[in-house]
């Protein structure tokens, strides 16, 4: 059985925080947060996931096996050091290797701002952060950790894509499992590739499901279009504001703007704002086995992060005439230099607001999206919009067609919808229902969810044979009339298999060969033959022509049961001559004496073969 | 379980192990020590290593020299064992001479150098299921086996391995490579005879392999990470790291609950940029092979590691120049960070750094990026963002220089004193003979030997009467015989193979590990250990157990008897309901009792059915 409530991320997006319970009594049941993120529409409590689900008297490191952070967004990882520091939770946190370097500047800075600028109180505070830090596991991709060095919890991270080291998690405690994907990307981009999952037959997915009503046009197209937007504005002395986060897509669209200026030989000014630009850049370098094959292959000749054209932002040319690019962060225009930066430009019809991401509702950005004219910023400071709004989908999120990919390549027997709309979410679901015939569930925050995960239970089974009956079992040979159709040739899948079951105290239970079991249980085996005489009423038996009568219904006989089998056990092989017929041990054949009988025998290993053929025989044969 | 080592030389690891019907090799080192046997490949001033009749003339210039080279050779090794060898070489180096180098009989053909693969006539390489690497040191004769032979197996190696083993070979190739073969293109399995050894009773003496063999054998390897649970049919085959180098794994194989560990080329030395040495490896091994061992005690890392600092120190402040010949990996990277800093602390400021190789540039940017699979302290410094490797600061300081040879591009930067890392360590080919050749008459100067794999003073026997003072401070970091029992003495493992040179007789490991069985093997030995793999293990669900009937046999032992159908998806085995009941076969075993069953049977009436016996279950059981 698993239990899932999401804390946050249900039915919304932000504050991204699932929790699971998984296991069942061979295991115990273990506890997982995925993910521990912070809601960018609040200022208030309702930021932070509401922790008292977990333990109403912060007793949290006893009720949680693990958390697992899929990539640095606070959305995903902003509520970490409140969770770690202040309500105390000690136990084991594992995120990849950048999200672990990345994750604390991105704290650092959402702290700066919250409680520099707004003066909030009573908030984490750096020494916190770096407190917290220590406490992270980093792991690799692939890299399977026994969670507390426990054999039934393990985990294994996935390549997401999303952004640099975004991972999805595969969590498998005993025989249930379950993979969470955080944000991810289907579609390689200019500096990640795609997400990649093996196909591990989860008991449930978890995914998100930002886009999940879109199916976006190509990439190339996106990327046209957006040039072609930032070139026509700058061509008429505009000036293009591109908000963005300072790590992910900023690079993406750096990478963009860097080849389509020194293709074109443009002159254009172009900036980038905040500080830590040369550092998220210096990140990229040092990861560059996270970014995609082609970057990691040609570094050695030409770092593509390190970029000619683009200049770091001072504030001195805000007032700046003629045409110039900015990417500003935060990439929702809800604070800092972007903010800042639009509230100057925005009156200008001739400028310009490139939107690349998703705006959460509430803040500035979705607003300017909203297509709203007047925005109040507080009470008392409005901004005139009239620059041009432009918005275009570069958020690496996966859309419908990437989610049912996603479903496709690790097929999951449930799959649940979070980090999305619920009315988006809605048409997903039932969508998913439809074409991949799944469960689909799609939780509000707070709401449980259980699914029933089949009980396995793990066996012991010999070599011997396991060999015996693979080698056995052949490819359908095509008889002489079939022509070969290739498209029906598969690998053989679901081979019945034979033996014996043997069950010690506390031991995992042992599959072996008879002879094997024989062997251990050190129990003789008896042969246990039984014969029968069948004996019928000849003046029954159907006869066309006129040949014997026991003759006729031997054949009668190897008829219906030939029929019977070959639609109930096609591997069964029935050999027939002039007396007899034998199936396995079983043996048919006419009595000795001139009577109308059969000697019918077999032995006790086919009894369940024998019975059903008896009731054949009984059927046909009337006394 | 068969072992099979397969390589002569003790630094060069191969095996097959044969393990439940599959055959694995492990490692395919090559032997480069003949190198010392052949007079240097003289490059100065000409780019001799491109061009093959470039090679003949340069091979006349040095005539004289090698003449020296050759009478020397002949005093300082009479007493030496494999002066033999030696002999058989040299007639093999005439006869080849003869055929292709038209210089006349007696004349050795220059620019040719052998080397020597792992005794790979016996073995079939259709049958080859795996190779799995350990690390690039022993990876170097893999091409022979991808491009000249029908292997068509899987190989997996680490990241790092992947990406410094093509670094190797190319550099091998560079500094050694038969110019013919390297005008040739991309070969077809079978259509050389490089493969075949060049004479016959010399059957692992061979050419190098080409440029183009070295990109299409690398693209055949699938890089994995530690950690990474690799499930290869009924095998679970894990890295871990071994801390000699980045991304050195020692292997660990699980078959069926049986486990065996490859223990390679291992270092626990402290405070080196490797990822440390992971004893899980170790834990709840029956079988444990040992290889690459060192043979001596040797001086601890960090003593050494001053020494050299000294040395340079002196040979600096006498205005004299360092040579280290090296290849451009490993241990080197942390001398080079070490001196840096060394010579900063005792006032040498500003003293450039080149390291000269055809791989400078790309071994030095890519370690850099590698800081997943360094020690806790320098991934530390990743997560800063700082450079996890010291010589990437240097790089940017412009205090380390890289270049591919020691020609014009080079002399740009170049000022003396300086220090100069180059290749290669034999002296036999590279840039390290142009640096001996301009500073050989100065004895102010010193060359620096660290590696430990040549011998230095046979290396040095071929420049004879130079000035230039040589100091030998070998470091070899890889686990001693005792370094090994003493980690071995707790995890009481079943078995342990060791080499048989590193030890000579068994009798003086026995006491230090009286639990464990010692296999000394030599090379070309069939080593033969039992293992009960027996079992594999599998789940059922809880539909085919809940309708198993179980019978007791006492004590708590249950036994039943089995029909299901075997589903295998993705090399997982797992047993669901049988989809036809008929096949289940059914057994007698134990005690009889004859006279019981004729009283039933009689007390019945005629034609009773078989159903009845089952009633009877105090003496014999129906399974």
């Amino acid at each position: 059985m698993i239990k899932i409530i999401p804390l946050g991320a249900g039915q919304d997006v932000g504050r991204s925080c699932i929790l699971i319970s998984i296991g069942d009594d061979s295991t115990g049941i273990k506890n997982l947060m995925f993910d521990c993120g912070m809601h960018m529409g609040y200022n208030d409590e309702r930021r932070f996931p509401d922790f008292s689900y977990i333990s109403k008297t912060n007793r949290f490191t006893e009720q949680l096996d693990c958390i697992i952070v899929s990539h640095f967004h606070l959305d995903h990882c902003g509520a970490l050091p409140y969770f770690t520091e202040m309500c105390g939770y000690e136990g084991p946190i594992f995120m990849t290797h950048p999200t672990k370097a990345i994750c604390p500047i991105l704290l650092e800075d959402y702290r700066k701002i919250t409680v520099e600028r707004k003066g909030e109180t009573n908030f984490f505070t750096s020494q916190m952060i770096k407190d917290c830090m220590k406490k992270v596991t980093a792991v690799n991709l692939h890299q399977t950790i026994k969670v507390n060095g426990d054999d039934d919890l393990e985990i294994k991270a996935f390549y997401a894509g999303h952004v640099l080291g975004a991972a999805m998690f595969y969590v498998r405690v005993g025989t249930q499992s379950v993979v969470y994907t955080g944000d991810y990307n289907m579609t390689p981009d200019r500096h990640l590739g795609a997400a990649w999952i093996d196909k591990v037959r989860p008991d449930l997915l978890i995914t998100e499901s930002t886009y999940a009503t879109t199916i976006r046009d190509s990439k190339r197209t996106r990327e046209r279009d957006f040039l072609k937007k930032v070139h026509d504005c700058v061509t008429q002395g505009g000036k293009v504001l591109i908000p963005v986060f300072a790590l992910g897509r900023a690079q993406e669209l750096c990478i963009l703007i860097e080849t389509y200026w020194e293709r074109n030989n443009l002159n254009v000014p172009v900036y980038f704002s905040a500080g830590m630009t040369e550092k998220a850049n210096d990140y990229y370098k040092l990861f560059i086995n996270w970014t995609n094959e082609k970057i990691k292959n040609t570094f050695v000749q030409r770092n593509m992060f390190d970029f000619k054209h683009i200049k770091p932002w001072d504030r001195q040319y805000l007032d700046l005439p003629g045409p110039a690019v900015l990417f500003a962060t935060p990439g929702m225009l809800h604070i800092g230099t972007s903010l800042e930066v639009f509230k100057k430009w925005a009156p200008y019809p001739e400028n310009m607001v490139i939107m690349p991401g998703y705006c959460v509702a509430g803040t500035v950005g979705a607003k300017v999206l909203n297509g709203d004219k007047e925005i109040y910023i507080d009470a008392y400071n409005k901004i005139n919009v009239k620059l041009q709004v432009k918005n275009l989908s570069f958020s690496a999120h996966a859309d419908a067609k990437g989610i049912l990919q996603l479903i496709k390549q690790c097929d999951p027997k449930n799959v649940m919808l979070v980090h999305g709309e619920k009315a988006k979410m809605e048409f997903l679901q039932e969508k998913i229902k439809r074409e991949c015939r799944i469960p689909c569930y799609s939780p509000a925050n707070g709401e449980t969810t259980i699914i029933d995960t089949p009980l396995s239970i793990p066996v012991d089974v010999s070599v011997d044979l396991l060999k015996r009956h693979l080698t056995a079992q052949k490819l359908p040979l095509p008889t002489s009339d079939d022509k070969i159709d290739i498209t029906k040739i598969k690998p053989v899948n679901g081979i019945p298999i034979q033996g014996i079951l043997t069950m010690e105290p506390d031991q995992i239970p042992k599959l072996m060969d008879v002879n094997e079991a024989i062997r251990d249980t050190n129990l003789p085996l008896r042969e246990l033959t039984f014969e029968f005489i069948k004996s019928f009423d000849p003046n029954k038996i159907d006869t066309s022509t006129r040949t014997d009568i026991r003759t006729q219904a031997l054949e009668n006989v190897y008829e219906k049961v030939r029929k019977a089998l070959k639609d109930d056990v096609n591997e069964v092989e029935i050999i027939k001559n002039s007396s007899q017929i034998k199936i396995r041990s079983m043996l048919i054949r006419i009595s000795d004496k001139n009577s109308n009988s059969f000697n019918i025998s077999w032995n006790y290993k086919d009894e369940n073969l024998a019975n059903y053929v008896m009731s054949i025989i009984d059927n046909i044969l009337p006394e | 379980m068969k072992l099979h080592p397969l390589s002569r030389n003790l630094r060069r690891n191969c095996f097959l192990i044969k393990l439940m019907q599959m055959n694995i090799l492990i490692d395919c080192g090559l032997d480069t020590s003949y190198f010392l046997e052949f007079p240097p490949r003289d490059i100065i001033g000409s780019k001799a290593q491109q061009h093959a009749s470039v090679s003949v003339e340069v091979s006349s210039n040095i005539s004289d020299h090698s003449d020296h080279t050759s009478s020397s050779n002949d005093a300082i090794l009479e007493n030496k064992e494999n002066d033999k060898k030696r002999r058989k070489l040299d007639h093999l180096i005439d006869s080849t001479g003869d055929g292709s180098g038209g210089a006349g009989g007696g004349v050795r053909r220059r620019g040719q150098f052998l080397v020597e693969t792992p005794e790979f006539s016996s073995i079939d390489w259709n049958i080859i299921d795996f190779i799995f690497i350990t690390n690039y040191n022993h990876m170097l004769a893999l091409p022979y086996i991808t491009e000249y032979t029908n292997f068509k197996g899987k190989i997996y190696a680490t990241e790092p391995t992947v990406l410094f083993g093509r670094q190797m070979m190319k550099e091998l190739v560079h500094f050694f490579g038969d110019s013919v073969l390297k005008s040739r293109t991309h070969s077809q399995p079978g259509s050389t005879n490089i493969f075949t050894g060049v004479t016959a009773d010399w059957n692992v003496a061979r050419s190098l392999y080409s440029i183009a063999d070295i990109q299409s054998c690398i693209d055949k390897v699938r890089p994995v990470r530690f950690g990474e649970h690799l499930n290869l049919y009924e095998l679970e085959v894990t890295a871990y790291s071994s801390g000699y180098c980045l991304g050195s794994a020692n292997w660990m194989i699980d078959c069926g609950g049986e486990k065996i560990s490859i223990v390679s080329s291992s270092s626990t030395v402290q405070n080196i940029h490797p990822l440390p040495f992971d004893e899980t490896v170790l834990n709840n091994a029956d079988v444990i092979i040992l290889s690459d061992l060192r043979d001596k005690d040797g001086a601890r890392f960090e003593t050494i590691l001053i020494e050299i600092g000294n040395c340079v120190a002196n040979t600096l402040k006498n205005k004299g120049n360092v040579l280290f010949p090296c290849t451009m990996n490993g241990i080197i990277f942390d001398i080079i960070g070490f001196l840096s800093q060394h010579l900063r602390a005792v006032g040498l400021r500003g003293i450039p750094f080149y390291a000269v190789s055809p791989i400078a540039e790309e071994s030095l940017k890519y370690s850099n990026i590698c800081g997943e699979w360094m020690c806790t302290e320098r991934q530390q410094k990743m997560y800063l963002p700082d450079n996890p490797m010291h010589h990437q600061d240097m790089i940017e300081q412009s205090l380390l220089y890289y270049a591919s040879r020691a020609d014009s591009s080079l002399q740009e930067k170049y000022q003396e004193p300086c220090v100069v890392f180059a290749g290669h360590p034999s002296l036999r080919s590279g840039a390290a003979i142009n640096f001996i050749r301009k500073w050989g008459n100065n004895s102010n100067n010193s060359i620096i030997f660290t590696e430990s794999e040549y011998d230095c003073e046979e290396a040095m026997s071929a420049f004879e009467g130079l000035q230039i003072k040589p100091i030998y401070l070998p470091i070899d970091i890889r686990l001693t015989i005792n370094e090994v029992t003493n980690i071995l003495r707790e995890k009481k493992p079943q078995h342990v193979l060791i080499p048989q040179k590193i030890i000579k007789e068994s009798g003086n490991i026995r006491p230090n590990l009286p639990n464990s069985f010692i296999t000394l093997y030599e090379c070309l030995d069939i080593v033969n250990i039992s293992i009960n793999s027996q079992f594999v293990r599998t789940v059922m669900t809880e539909n085919l157990a809940s309708n198993i009937e179980l019978v007791n046999l006492g004590k708590d032992s249950l036994i039943a008897s089995l029909n299901g159908t075997l589903n295998i998806h993705n090399t997982k085995t797992s047993l669901t309901s049988a989809e036809n009941q008929l096949n289940q076969q059914r057994y007698v075993c134990g005690e009889f009792d004859v006279s019981k069953l004729i009283n039933e049977l009689t007390e019945q009436i005629y034609g009773c059915r078989i159903d009845e016996f089952e009633e009877d279950k105090r003496n014999s059981r129906f399974i």
